[in-house]
């Protein structure tokens, strides 16, 4: 049978030959006539396909170079240039003798085809034609065969129509792993009179275990990934999370976060199916059951068709209004107190009313909170390009997973952090992540992944950054530290405070450090930003395994939690995220040093001491740290132990930009108004910081002596 | 009888490859030399009560080509839905998005081996 399609071949082969010469042949003449270049090209292309599909690939080869020339002529619309015609038909020739004399192989004309090929090389070359590229789909390699999948499939309504059947694609995906857990989303199908048999309204997503790459998975997809909503997610790296013998995947896929609110939902629609199995046991009547899931259906409608886009302003007024209110409501309620006249039964009940009051309001100002908060994955996938792209300059593999798109936060916090994290994925990209040869010397995929992770943790927003790079290597980080002149004695330090080093203004800049420890340009840029969001950065990193920054961000800009203290006459708010202790310090506890100021020592540890009213040029009412309250801040490991005349309480407070009243004062990040309809100036940390590193090293000679 | 799959191509040695290929793999075959030929033979199986479940063609081919075929056939009620495969060479990007908007629901590379040209038809006929 094989021999027969060689036959079959031969004798069609030998028909297209002769098409080929007598064309050219009258090309000769009228080289412009383009019905009969495009007759010669169809043989030349017939040819060539016929050729490798019986496995004869030097003539193939030959062909395919002949068709390429005649693609590029047919393209120009100018006709055959002489100097093409020997070219022409000197292959043709060389293809016309392989066939009549049945060497196939070419083992005869080796040399002639070589230096054929070379001249239709050369041609190509000078004639700026460009041979098409071959798709070499490069497969990455894996050791490790097992992989899992998140598979999602949202298919055109109108697939059916291009022949497409859904189901064919997935029994494939079925057969090239196990399908571990499956949900179908039927929220866009319509009610039975408005039903389009013709459309589909369905789809899915699919949790896969496979032995395949998610190259190959994507590949069951081929013809329809590029029209459709086709995703292919390699979860492999989350697999702990996902499996708890304890408890049902389903469950945990939504505690980690892993599926969206979306799934949830699907799941949930799953219990339709216990309306048909009670109607299958006669409990209750179809009837019934339809129209129960006719009204949750016509919830879920409702749900998705109330939308509307609103001004972020708009909110931000709304915002404002509701802080006013806090502050009239305070007044308000001192106003009544006043008039209660000491009753104090009278007293509780207007308290407890307030206090009701309070709550809605407070309610109402975290719904308007939340109404302004959008999701991160918008700003996440714009990285993943930019993250490929970069690692195609570099000569790198990469594969960048996204986990926890759904993560909401407040805008203003999403437009302000995507630059640090760019930044951030830059670095593990340029330096993080080894050439592909080195990983696999090292026994690593030749492609390195970076997570990028958003998740909620206690009322914070975390965002992760990681890589399976070269990690950190402390030992040059340590060298330029010491060189730098940073590091004094010779102390041990801990991994976490030589990579500290790194964050450091200019240090990371050093362009020999960077390379050698490949990590840290700007770094210090990335702190500040994210300090700037109320928020820290942490590194963790492992020599050869990889490196992981951690950001904590606020919730929102707009809000606070902090501890109100006062000096003299005035009132600061500190973030509470910022205090790790009050203490009432003993004449015993400080310390005078050189050059360093006052020291607290506190349970062994030193840390320096300021007064509020110093670095903020106030009037206090206590100005020895002894007779006032030290509140113990921190910033990054940092400490400081700073004096203020008394603890107020815990307040959460609506932060109003100072920027636009007056010019920006160091050591305050905003202000807010209190019940009393008075300002309490809100502090930053980190500036504060600054101002007593900055004091002890000017005025170190004129200490307050305790 | 095994499923019925409609071939076009102008080449013979094509239409043979995959007549064979296809004939193993448990299919019946029935092919065409174009799109014109082609239109003609899948009334002539209309009569005879039979359509097949998918068609493989080719795009370049004399008197009309794959494109032409292909609109032909989404214009037709009762083929509309079936599943069209085109045969291309890497040298025809433009041409596979213009079979892919014309309603091609794959493609396929010549040249191709046998196993995967079953491995894409059982993308669409089972």
């Amino acid at each position: 049978m094989e021999d027969d399609l060689i036959q079959t071949f031969l004798e069609e082969g030998r028909e297209n030959v002769q098409v080929i010469e007598e064309g050219l042949l009258e090309l000769e003449k009228t080289p412009q006539e383009e019905n009969l270049i495009n007759t010669v090209f169809r043989a030349m292309h017939t040819l060539k396909g016929g050729a490798g599909l019986v496995g004869l690939t030097v003539i193939s080869e030959l062909a395919h170079r002949l068709e390429n020339v005649l693609e590029t002529i047919r393209q120009s619309g100018t006709g055959i240039p002489e100097e093409a015609f020997s070219i022409l038909f000197s292959g043709t020739d060389l293809l016309s003798r392989m066939l009549e004399s049945g060497d196939l192989e070419g083992s005869d004309y080796r040399e002639q085809i070589a230096e054929h090929i070379q001249a239709l090389t050369i041609f190509s070359e000078r004639e700026a034609l460009t041979c098409p590229k071959v798709n070499a789909k490069v497969m990455p390699f894996r050791d490790s065969p097992i992989g899992y999948y998140k598979v999602i499939l949202k298919f055109r309504p109108d697939i059916f129509e291009t022949g497409t059947d859904p189901l064919m694609l997935l029994l494939e995906l079925e057969e090239n792993g196990e399908v571990l857990e499956s949900f179908l989303n039927m929220s866009g199908l319509p009610d039975l009179s408005a039903l389009n048999v013709h459309a589909l309204h369905i789809y899915w997503t699919i949790f896969l275990r496979s032995k395949k790459s998610r190259e190959e998975i994507e590949d069951i997809f081929i013809f329809v990934i590029e029209d459709n909503e086709i995703s292919v997610e390699d979860i492999t790296a989350e697999k702990e999370y996902l499996y708890d013998p304890d408890k049902r995947t389903g469950e945990l896929l939504i505690e980690r976060g892993l599926i969206t609110a979306q799934d949830v939902e699907e799941v949930l629609k799953k219990q339709k199916r216990t309306g048909e199995l009670l109607i299958a046991e006669g409990k209750v009547t179809g009837g019934q059951v339809d129209k129960v899931i006719r009204s949750q259906k016509r919830f879920r409608e409702q749900e998705q068709l109330e939308t509307i886009r609103v001004d972020t302003h708009k909110l931000e007024n709304i915002l404002n209004n509701i802080a006013e209110l806090l502050i009239a409501q305070s007044r308000v309620k001192e106003l009544v107190l006043r008039l209660t006249g000491g009753n104090r039964a009278l007293e509780a009940e207007v308290f407890n009313a307030f206090q009701d009051s309070d709550k809605i309001i407070r309610l109402l100002q975290e719904e308007v909170m939340n109404a302004s908060m959008i999701p991160i994955g918008g700003t996440f996938v714009r990285f993943q390009r930019m993250a490929r792209d970069l690692a195609r300059e570099k000569g790198k593999q990469i594969e960048l997973v996204i986990n926890g798109r759904d993560t909401e936060l407040d805008k203003k916090v999403i437009e302000q952090i995507a630059d640090p994290l760019k930044h951030l994925i830059r670095n593990s990209v340029d330096h993080g992540l080894e050439m592909p040869e080195e990983r696999t010397a090292q026994g690593k995929l030749p492609a390195g992944t970076i997570h990028l992770n958003a998740f909620h943790q206690e009322g914070n927003i975390v965002i992760e950054i990681s890589d399976d790079g070269r990690g950190i290597d402390e030992e040059a980080v340590l060298a330029k530290a010491k060189e730098r002149g940073l590091v004094k004695d010779d102390r041990a330090l801990t991994p976490a405070e030589i990579q500290r080093f790194l964050f450091m203004p200019g240090f990371s800049t050093a362009r020999k450090v960077s390379d050698i420890s490949g990590r840290g340009v700007g770094l210090d840029v990335v702190m500040t930003n994210v300090q700037n969001l109320r928020g820290s950065v942490e590194l963790f990193s492992e020599k050869g395994k990889g490196t992981r920054f951690t950001i904590k961000l606020p919730l929102t800009l707009a809000i606070i939690d902090g501890m109100m203290v006062r000096v003299g006459e005035e009132r600061f708010i500190i973030p509470l995220t910022a205090i790790t202790e009050f203490i009432k310090a003993k004449p015993g506890d400080l310390h005078m040093t050189e050059g360093r100021g006052i020291i607290l020592h506190l349970r062994k540890e030193l840390i320096p001491y300021a007064g509020l009213y110093q670095l903020l040029k106030l009037e206090p009412d206590y100005s020895q740290p002894t007779d006032g309250i030290l509140v113990i801040l921190k910033d990054g490991q940092k400490k400081m132990a700073l004096l203020v005349d008394e603890i107020i309480g815990q307040e959460q407070v609506v932060i109003k930009s100072m920027k636009e009243h007056m010019e920006q004062v160091d050591g305050v990040a905003g202000a807010t108004i209190l019940g009393d309809g008075k300002v309490a100036i809100i502090l930053d940390i980190s500036t504060l910081f600054r101002l007593s590193r900055e004091r002890d090293r000017g005025d170190s000679l004129i200490t307050h002596t305790p | 009888m095994g499923r019925l799959i409609f071939v076009v191509d102008d080449s013979k040695t094509v239409r043979a490859s995959l007549e064979y290929t296809l004939g193993k793999g448990g299919y019946d075959v029935v092919s065409a030399e174009n799109g014109n030929d082609g239109l003609k033979r899948l009334e002539q199986l209309a009569g005879q009560g039979k359509r097949p479940e998918m068609i493989i063609t080719d795009i370049n081919m004399p008197v009309m080509d794959g494109i032409a075929f292909i609109k032909e056939v989404k214009k037709k009620a009762d083929l509309k839905f079936i599943p069209i495969l085109i045969l291309t060479t890497e040298s025809q990007e433009q041409k596979k998005m213009e079979g892919k908007s014309a309603g091609a629901a794959g493609w396929l590379v010549k040249p191709f081996k046998p196993e995967q040209l079953i491995g894409v038809v059982k993308k669409f006929v089972k």
